[in-house]
């Protein structure tokens, strides 16, 4: 073992109470980052696979120009029937690729003869539909059916709205694609709950078949596509462009991390309380190691004393202090790394379910996720702090005049 | 011939608003190989001068020379390669690291030296201060005299030029301080290291083969000073103490 190594190692141990101390002092704080950065990486998980699978999908590809010009024409920028199928199948040849559905969206209203409401209006595969938005949840009634072509989802708030139940009949007013007013009969199958009540409060879902009624086109505005990964995205899009331009498709997509604004205003806002407690957990370690380390040289000058006239440079009683300041640090992260991983694997295990957070509807079990480069960040930020904090008392010690030092009691 | 030489060394401190002289125009010329003992009342300065000789604190004015070296000359970094070549010391209260076990306090100037072969010449110095059998023993665990033996093989296991010893048998019972003394004196008999022991004790003191006396920072008497050199330490300790 090295000959510093081994003299700060025994001179930790030599001092065994304020070691511990500083060793609790530092483990309690990766622990305490450990589980919130766990925890925030858990809600970053969980909040992206929310928007992926109860919104956006993965990716949504449209025709070029959809962008810029849905808002004011939206049939102009719609998939025919032919193209959206075509986009199907050439997504569907990636082996990342759960699936695609197609979709189209519009305003209309829906009510009965008591109250009506403005509504947002998304058309889809029934089928598949289902299974891209598994996050939403079925509190009444049942699923959209390929084979129920009058049936409807109401989010939450619009059924509280309008008073209904599943079984209710609705008619939804719209207009076509030609400018005139038309209008369809509806049957509430079933009432749903996101992780928005902003959304729940607005959105219908119905079949395709009777969107294209009202709106009197077969095409749609969306083919909306489902990955196995969502780390896969960046290689599944590069792959799809290619192989569309080869097939003369002329089409524009955005992957969901453009579509989930509230996403990242949630990474964002989550970020900076991360930073926060991050920042006065350093303090704390920092204010930690330095008085272990402060009473340690204090304690030991007279040792510094003789070891600097027996001809230790200067240099290498600052190595020596650094290198107990480090390994104390160091070796404190370390276990706190452990009990921290332990402590989230004990508490995602007792699935204590939290509170719905603001604009959301549904609570979610507390996870804490696994996060080694957090862990790594840990130990080497911790190595440093310890390296900071041990360094100025560490050269005072040093620069000391060899007779003063020999002359401390 | 000269190998310790102090010329016209004053020390001066400054303790809070005092200033205090504690060495005021000390010459002194040691030969290689020979054991001299400073002796004086606290305060003379004996102390001051053996921290000089050793080049552990510069001189006010004068200067200090080892084998032709001028200590305060050199930067502090070369300063301390130098004391761990040619320098060994042995302390009052031992100055032990205690966090290292005999043989590894006494590896600890051939570390510092870069020498491979320093666990053995360790042990093998151990037992020539007759501990082997102590030398993976930790300080705590050894007496004051085997804790001073262990300081003495320390300072000698690099054959060092010169040896400096501050009051090395102070803390000890006045049997295991001859003990010890002896075995440093016999040491550097043999390895013919330069010997410079600071002491209170007046019967080391009158055995001594030259003893210094200092007084208010001035040599008093030498009894080994070259009659020049013997009649200048007249003149300046006659001195009234303001000179």
């Amino acid at each position: 073992m090295p000959f510093l190594l081994k003299v700060a190692l025994r001179n930790i141990r030599r001092h065994r109470r304020r070691s511990l101390v500083t060793l609790a002092t530092v483990a309690s704080a990766v622990i305490g980052i450990v589980l919130f950065g766990g925890f925030i990486e858990a809600n970053y998980t969980g909040l992206r696979e929310s928007v992926i699978r109860s919104q956006y999908g993965h990716a949504q590809i449209h025709v070029a120009g959809y962008e810029a010009g849905h808002r004011a024409d939206p049939d102009k920028v719609r998939l025919s029937p032919e193209s959206a199928e075509a986009v199907r199948t050439l997504l569907e040849k990636d082996r990342h690729v759960l699936m695609s559905s197609r979709r189209i969206e519009f305003a209309a209203l829906l009510g009965n003869e008591k109250t009506s409401q403005a509504v947002i209006v998304r058309g889809v595969d029934p089928d598949t539909e289902a299974l891209i938005n598994s996050a939403l949840t079925i509190i009444a009634g049942d699923e959209l059916a390929a084979d129920d072509a009058d049936g409807v989802l109401l989010g939450e708030g619009l059924a509280q709205a309008l008073n209904v139940k599943p079984g209710a009949t609705l008619t939804m007013l719209g207009s076509t694609v030609d400018g005139t007013m038309n209008a369809v009969d509806v049957r509430v199958a079933g009432i749903f709950r996101s992780f928005a009540t902003e959304y729940d409060d607005r959105a219908v879902m119905m079949g395709l078949t009777r969107a294209g009624e009202l709106l009197g086109t077969p095409s749609v505005d969306t083919v909306v596509v489902l990955l196995d990964d969502t780390a896969a995205l960046d290689g599944v899009m590069e792959r799809f462009g290619a192989a569309a331009k080869d097939a003369g498709l002329k089409l524009e997509w955005q992957t969901w991390a453009q579509l989930a604004s509230y996403y990242h205003k949630v990474v964002a806002l989550y970020d900076g309380f991360f930073l926060f407690i991050a920042l006065v957990i350093v303090v704390v370690v920092m204010f930690g190691i330095t008085n272990t380390m402060l009473v340690a040289v204090m304690e030991r000058t007279a040792e510094i004393g003789t070891l600097r006239a027996l001809g230790t440079r200067r240099g290498g009683i600052v190595r020596q202090f650094l290198t107990e300041g480090v390994v104390l640090g160091t070796g404190s992260a370390l276990i706190g790394v452990v009990l921290g991983i332990v402590a989230a694997h004990g508490i995602t295990a007792l699935e204590i379910m939290m509170p719905a957070p603001p604009g959301s509807s549904k609570g979610f079990p507390l996870r804490i996720e696994d996060v080694p480069g957090l862990w790594i960040g840990c130990v080497l930020a911790v190595a440093g702090i310890a390296a900071f904090a041990t360094l100025l008392p560490a050269v005072r010690a040093a620069r000391q005049p060899v007779v003063t030092s020999l002359r401390h009691v | 011939m000269s190998f310790l030489t102090t010329e016209n060394v004053h020390k001066r401190y400054a303790l809070g608003h005092v200033t205090v002289d504690a060495l005021r125009g000390v010459d002194l010329v040691i030969g290689r190989g020979e054991r001299v003992f400073l002796g004086g009342p606290s305060g003379s300065g004996k102390s001051t001068l053996l921290h000089l000789l050793g080049g552990l604190d510069a001189p006010s004015s004068g200067r200090v020379t080892l084998d032709g070296q001028d200590l305060a000359a050199i930067d502090d970094a070369r300063l301390s390669d130098f004391r761990a070549r040619h320098i060994g010391f042995v302390f009052q209260n031992f100055n032990l690291m205690p966090v290292l076990t005999a043989v590894e306090n006494v590896e600890y100037p051939l570390q510092l030296l870069g020498e491979r072969r320093r666990t053995a010449a360790a042990r093998a110095m151990l037992e020539a201060v007759g501990l082997g059998a102590q030398a993976d023993q930790y300080p705590n665990e050894l007496s004051g005299g085997q804790q001073q033996r262990v300081a003495i093989a320390r300072a000698l296991v690099h054959r060092p030029a010169l040896l400096i010893a501050d009051e090395p048998t102070a803390a000890l019972d006045s049997t295991t301080g001859a003990q010890v003394l002896e075995l440093m004196l016999a040491l550097s008999r043999d390895t013919g290291t330069t010997l410079v022991v600071c002491t209170h004790d007046r019967e080391l003191l009158a055995r001594a083969e030259r003893r210094v006396l200092m007084r208010d920072g001035r040599i008093e008497h030498d009894s080994g000073a070259l009659p020049a050199q013997a009649a200048n330490h007249a003149a300046a300790a006659a001195l009234p103490e303001s000179a």
